[in-house]
């Protein structure tokens, strides 16, 4: 397992982790977390005390949406994406694989002299 | 260790989030949810459990900032439905109301005095918008007149169908019994009905017999619409607060109106002449808007001092529409007054039961007037709040404040958002 990404990196992605990660079935708040921290291989890890907020600050932004239920037999609060949410994804998706693309040209120039990661 | 470090943990953010206690439980209980599984997970990978419980808050950080950061989300939204509100709602407003009002006829509760509205009518008669005030329609102002007849009662165990055909035929007003709503309830027209009354009028008989039943009653284009009391609550009324005497009464309301010509982004392209612009000061006061930096379109209608507007339909769309708000940059700075009036609204008057809250209400500020899109008992309760308000500051003319109401059958005219709920 390698080490985490810097915060500075983190920033700008954390609100698109979270909308992927609700693309396909509504989650609750600490599947989302534990989701995005398997798929990261630990190397992206959401503290609870950043992911709430997000979560809050996205359903105020009407991306994504919540419903209490307990038909898991635990009462929880589940967010799925609107159409707004699924929106955003879409175009946040299509623009980090643009800037990925984009970053990735102009390291090829620079990446051969530079160590390479263990 | 217990997992009493969580309560004391999640008692002290609650104690730290100036919001709501509805609100404030449900991240209190959503935060529990997430403190308990991860409790487990780290339980079940042989962490002791001191250990595991210190690790699960400390994931969550400090409470005070947790807190913070929560509030700042909720009043973030707030300001955002005012922009929602604010932005392009002159011509909006203009072109709901014009809409709305040429379908939806007046409509009241059964509680509200009619007295207040025949009152505020006149006191307002001669400053009225035609466009912004649609009268009454003829068969609405009838069905008052009707209800405020006086009339004998005599019904025992009398089936409740019979003892409206009653009422019907004293008050001369047509009734529709939403059969349906009272079949949910468990309720028939045969039920027995016992009220016996004299010189009462139709309005407080129709009252107590339909409370014994669970039963209330709107009236709609003239008609008398009998229905749950669950139904009457789902039942969607926007009602136009005018609240400038208190926004003016709040110390430091500023009126000094010589700034409304100062920002430029203001100006919607009016072509208003300086003779309609003075018209519109002597009108209206000036609202704060500039202290914070909100993008207001002034009212270029010329505007007389007391404006109502009437509208219901549309009313969704309107204020709960998901439309507008996204693109407008949020405004920063401590909250203005009508913000912390509509704040106060929201939280003495059925908390839960608002948008933010996943409720059907919403509220907006439009010139020193709050609109409020309410089923009819949170309206009351928000009537009464202002009217404490007013008691409170001082303010004598609370009565010209009344407010002119419109309906919206619940649900039909597809209300613009948040339908999930």
């Amino acid at each position: 397992m390698s080490d985490g990404f810097q915060r500075d990196l983190l920033r700008g992605s954390l609100d698109l982790m979270v909308l992927s990660v609700l693309a396909d079935e509504p989650q609750y708040g600490y599947s989302i977390q534990k989701q995005i921290r398997d798929v990261s291989q630990g190397r992206v890890d959401l503290k609870a005390g950043t992911l709430y907020p997000l979560l809050h600050r996205l359903e105020a932004d009407k991306l994504i949406r919540s419903k209490w239920d307990d038909s898991t037999g635990r009462r929880r609060k589940w967010y799925e994406l609107t159409k707004a949410g699924q929106k955003r994804l879409h175009a946040q998706a299509q623009e980090w694989h643009s800037y990925v693309e984009c970053i990735g040209q102009l390291l090829t120039l620079v990446l051969p002299t530079l160590p390479k990661p263990a | 260790m217990s997992k009493s470090e969580f309560d004391q943990y999640l008692a002290l953010l609650s104690g730290l989030l100036r919001l709501s206690p509805t609100q404030r439980e449900a991240i209190a209980s959503e935060l529990r949810d997430h403190l308990e599984e991860r409790l487990e997970e780290l339980l079940a990978q042989g962490v002791s459990r001191q250990k595991a419980i210190e690790t699960a808050l400390e994931e969550f950080g400090d409470a005070n900032g947790l807190a913070g950061e929560f509030v700042q989300i909720f009043q973030r939204q707030r300001r955002r439905w005012m922009m929602r509100m604010t932005f392009g709602t002159a011509a909006a407003i203009s072109a709901i109301v014009l809409m709305t009002s040429a379908f939806w006829p007046e409509g009241r509760p059964g509680l509200s005095p009619p007295k207040l509205v025949a009152q505020s009518e006149a006191n307002q008669a001669t400053t009225r918008v035609p466009l912004f005030s649609p009268r009454l329609g003829d068969a609405d102002l009838q069905a008052e007149a009707n209800l405020r007849k006086r009339i004998d009662v005599d019904c025992i165990d009398t089936p409740f169908a019979d003892a409206l055909d009653e009422l019907e035929h004293q008050s001369e007003l047509q009734f529709y019994v939403k059969v349906r709503y009272l079949e949910d309830i468990g309720i028939s027209t045969n039920e027995p009905v016992t009220l016996s009354l004299t010189d009462v009028s139709v309005d407080m008989a129709l009252q107590l017999m339909l409370e014994n039943l669970d039963l209330t009653y709107v009236i709609r284009d003239g008609i008398v619409l009998v229905t749950t009391a669950e139904d009457f609550e789902s039942i969607a009324e926007v009602r136009v607060y005018n609240c400038r005497d208190l926004l003016e009464a709040y110390v430091g309301y500023d009126v000094d109106e010589s700034e409304s010509d100062s920002d430029p982004s203001l100006d919607h392209g009016t072509d208003a002449s300086p003779a309609e612009k003075k018209n519109n000061r002597n009108g209206k006061k000036k609202k704060s808007e500039d202290k914070s930096s909100r993008v207001e379109p002034h009212r270029h209608q010329s505007s007389p001092k007391e404006v109502f507007v009437q509208f219901g339909g549309g009313g969704g769309g309107f204020v709960g529409g998901g439309g507008g708000g996204g693109g407008i940059g949020v405004a920063q700075g401590p909250m203005t007054e009508e913000e912390q009036l509509m704040n106060i609204i929201s939280i003495a008057v059925m908390p839960e039961s608002w948008e933010e809250m996943g409720g059907p209400g919403t509220i907006g500020e439009f010139d020193g007037m709050i609109v409020i899109r309410q089923n009819p008992r949170a309206h009351r309760q928000v009537e009464q709040v202002l009217h404490m308000l007013r008691d409170a500051s001082g303010q004598q003319n609370w009565q010209n404040a009344e407010s002119r109401r419109g309906f919206m059958g619940q649900g039909g005219l597809g209300s613009g958002g948040g339908g999930f709920f």
